[in-house]
């Protein structure tokens, strides 16, 4: 019988497993790729939390993603470079310690996120899609014309930040920090969303009176519910960065923030695992197709036209009403 | 007896037309009492101003001491008046167990609460438990709001309602579109809560209000012309005149 905790238990198993595999035929690109897809899955369960469980559509959830990647990368690059950040009122010249870089860039997408949401959610529908988009190009145009840090073309980081004195040049070491990272976030959106909370989130989505008649202030949980999405998609971002050791403004483009929701769709609306299932999909879709031809979008278009017409479940919700019908 | 809504001189005019002339009335601990009248009667106007939807010209309403005369709905709600069968939205994608579970969480304040597991009995199980036993919903209740039968929808709606631990109960034409055997189970519950919660029921089947109602105030051109048992209210020829039609 496949449940839906099984099919999260084997995509787990699985990407450790080719993992290791990988490292043992001494296969680096596939551990970035499984990295990749890990990154990937961790921005996306971030925007699920309020995607797939508030219906929230944040169209611009590339924002946090960014501005993780742009905290890490400006962090590392002064630390390479031993440059002063910040002179007053203390000396700062930057880290390249992780556990400094992960907390600088949570603190600053909560508030960034705490901002944003406190303004877009005043808004519903189609009006909050348009805002989040608008302030994430915002901050793209921002990073585009900011010469210090590379405009345009962004900059390059040399080496990934340290953790305990492990090797994270190492493929295998980085991906295991990747793979952590996303049972760490994986336990606490199980947690969260199946807490009183998750339960008061999940019915602000269908009945914000109902909500409002029994005593619960709507705004207030999907307003904390945002600022955690916020931060999550932000440790993405860092990690996404300290991967390529490279930061660029695609980062904070549209397009970013359009993929994270394919996942989302691709795996499964407001499945816990979704994410995951879909960021893989559409990472080897994307490897394996794009050797064939650039024009392999075509056929990712064509299958997200499928799911949403067909599999409005995703891939596990597919997946289970297969099960359920034989 | 123990007096948990006062009504006192209550006046309310459009214009020419007296809606509510000086009423007195008031529900007590452990009773049902039926409000009833006929259409045009003024029935609706005193439920807006009693649930502070429409501000009375003067008079005072009190609710277990307090003067809420002045207050909005959110704060009447808030201080335990609970009202059914207006919002008749339950959250259809939830289970009958959720829908009570979310009401309970939101009159607790439990909803910051991110950790405790809503699956795994803490929390406030046993109470919920016993609301749903109360309405006859316990072995549905992992039935989504979706699939209810009219008649389960409105027992849940009283569930809800239950959760939120109020002080009263207001229902409004609780019986409308029911089956006969549901009548029968809903007489049957709302025996069974009035003794936590009293119970303000405007209804128009009169074999209902004659048989689960404590008393009964008619109320005729604003005004309640008689109050008291079914027996004194069928007996008392001034409803028998303006209501019940003259035999």
């Amino acid at each position: 019988m496949i449940s839906e905790k099984n099919i999260s238990y084997i995509s787990l198993i699985s990407l450790l497993l080719i993992a290791i595999f990988a490292e043992y035929f001494n296969e680096p690109y596939l551990i970035t790729l499984l990295s990749r897809i890990i990154i990937f899955s961790i921005a996306a369960i971030g925007l699920n939390l309020v995607l797939g469980f508030g219906n929230l559509i944040s169209f611009g959830h590339a924002a946090f993603f960014g501005l993780g990647g742009y905290i890490s990368g400006i962090l590392a690059i002064h630390a390479f470079n031993s440059e002063l950040l910040i002179s007053w009122p203390f000396l700062f010249s930057g880290s390249n310690n992780s556990l400094i870089i992960w907390s600088f860039t949570i603190l600053f997408c909560s508030l960034l996120a705490l901002l944003l949401g406190a303004l877009c959610l005043r808004t519903s529908g189609v009006y909050f899609i348009m805002i989040t988009l608008a302030f994430a190009q915002m901050l793209y145009y921002f990073a585009i014309s900011w010469p210090s840090y590379g405009g345009e073309d962004g900059f390059s980081i040399y080496v990934r930040s340290t953790l305990f004195g492990i090797n994270t040049m190492q493929g295998l070491n980085f991906f295991l920090i990747c793979f952590f990272w996303l049972l760490i976030i994986l336990f606490t959106i199980n947690r969260v969303v199946k807490s009183p909370f998750g339960l008061a989130l999940r019915a602000t989505r269908f009945n914000l009176t109902r909500v409002k008649s029994v005593g619960i202030n709507p705004f207030k949980i999907q307003l904390i519910a945002f600022v955690l999405s916020g931060a999550i998609t932000g440790i993405a971002g860092s990690l996404y960065v300290d991967l390529n050791r490279f930061v660029s403004p695609s980062l904070l483009s549209w397009q970013m923030s359009g993929e994270f929701i394919v996942f989302i769709l691709i795996g499964g609306l407001g499945r816990i695992y979704g994410p995951l299932i879909g960021a893989a999909f559409f990472v080897t879709f994307e490897q394996f197709f794009g050797s064939y031809t650039e024009h392999w979008q075509i056929f990712l278009g064509i299958i997200i036209i499928s799911t949403v017409l067909f599999a409005k479940g995703g891939i596990i919700g597919f997946i289970l009403e297969y099960r359920k019908n034989e | 007896m123990n007096k948990i809504l006062q009504i006192i001189d209550l006046k309310k005019n459009f214009g020419a037309i007296t809606a509510s002339n000086k009423i007195n009335f008031c529900l007590e601990t452990g009773e049902i009492h039926a409000l009833i009248g006929p259409n045009g009667a003024g029935k609706s106007t005193l439920i807006k101003q009693i649930m502070g939807e429409m501000k009375q010209d003067s008079g005072e309403i009190i609710l277990s001491g307090i003067n809420i005369s002045n207050l909005t709905t959110e704060d009447r709600i808030h201080l335990g008046f609970a009202r059914s069968f207006q919002i008749t939205d339950v959250i259809s994608d939830f289970t009958i167990f959720q829908n009570v579970l979310l009401a309970k969480i939101g009159k607790e304040k439990k909803f910051y609460n991110f950790y405790s597991s809503i699956d795994s009995g803490e929390l406030t199980y046993e109470e919920i438990k016993t609301i749903l036993l109360k309405i006859d919903l316990w072995d549905e209740r992992e039935k989504p709001a979706s699939l209810l039968s009219h008649g389960e929808r409105r027992q849940l709606e009283i569930g809800i309602a239950l959760a939120l631990n109020p002080k009263l109960i207001l229902l409004d034409e609780p019986m409308a579109g029911l089956s006969l055997d549901k009548i029968e189970k809903m007489k049957v519950i709302f025996n069974q809560i009035k003794d936590d919660v009293p119970i303000l029921l405007i209804e128009h089947n009169m074999d209902v209000v004659f048989s689960i109602a404590n008393r009964i105030s008619v109320l005729v051109n604003g005004k309640i012309i008689a109050s008291g048992t079914s027996s004194e209210i069928k007996s008392n020829l001034d409803v028998k005149e303006a209501y019940l039609g003259t035999a």
